[in-house]
């Protein structure tokens, strides 16, 4: 990474646990937005069957895994940046 | 352990490595953050479409039609069917008024919700039949029960007035 004084500075490496961890949440949230995608043709097909009184539980769902996807950047902003000598690395680091 | 100038020696950086200097975790952490951005962005489109869809449904889908005679009540037997167009005389206008052997009338467009092939009622099998891929409707509600049609005929709404059946309108 290069720094505005000219300088390369390394990037921490990101602990080998905590990288899993945040690649399986990303999988685990694409995996949630293929299930919406589907929420969605299935919304679509009841619409055209005239059964659109049914739709409202899935637009339901599709909107919880929307509003835990807000929560999750929310969390990220929220996350103190990584401070010199910390062990921990904060989830804003690793996404 | 290795001295880092004497690998830096050892191994020169090729020219796209000096162009662009980033370390390839850092380049991990820069796309892995964009993904899961558009990923959120990508999420709140798909939820705004099924709440649209959801809305929509509330909205009844019927519509009414103008009023087009069909035919006199005592004209169709039981158990058979009259076929006309509704609401006007053009292709996908094809309908039919089934008499069911229970002395009901139901009338639906003809027009298959598979794949638009038209369908026709076999009294004897006591079904609304789609040739095309042997889709088959039930013709008491306008139900797919077997074949690869998955939503039920578009209905025509009727009106009976002086032994005279009238097309008024219909729902889907
Ligand atoms: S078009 Fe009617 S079953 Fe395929």
């Amino acid at each position: 990474m290069i720094s505005s004084d000219g300088n390369q500075h390394p990037i921490p490496l990101t602990p080998p646990g905590q990288d899993a961890l945040a690649t399986a949440a990303l999988v685990i949230g694409l995996l949630l937005m293929a299930l919406q995608l589907w929420l969605l043709t299935v919304a679509l097909e009841l619409f055209q069957s005239g059964r659109g009184l049914d739709i409202w539980p899935l637009a339901l769902i599709s909107g919880a895994i929307f509003a835990g996807g807000l929560g999750i950047l929310r969390l990220l902003r929220r996350r103190p940046g990584l401070r010199h000598g910390e062990s921990e690395v904060p989830l804003r680091e690793l996404l | 352990m290795t001295d880092p100038e004497t690998t830096r020696r050892a191994w020169p950086r090729l020219h796209w490595q000096r162009e662009f200097p980033y370390q390839w975790n850092a380049d991990e952490a820069i796309s892995r953050r964009e993904l899961l951005n558009f990923a959120v962005y990508s999420s709140g489109a798909l939820f705004a479409a099924t709440a649209v869809l959801a809305g929509l449904g509330f909205i009844p889908r019927s519509s009414s039609g103008p009023g087009v005679e069909i035919a006199r009540a005592a004209d169709v037997p039981e158990g058979q069917a009259v076929y006309f167009h509704y609401p006007t005389s053009t292709l996908g206008d094809e309908a039919m008024l089934l008499h069911h052997p229970n002395g009901q009338f139901a009338a639906y467009n003809q027009t298959c919700t598979h794949l638009s092939c038209g369908v026709f009622y076999q009294p004897d099998q006591k079904r609304v039949f789609c040739p095309c891929h042997e889709g088959v409707f039930n013709p008491e509600t306008g139900e797919p029960v077997a074949g690869p049609p998955q939503r039920r005929l578009t209905r025509i709404t009727l009106r009976q007035q002086d032994g005279m059946i009238y097309a008024t309108g219909w729902e889907l």
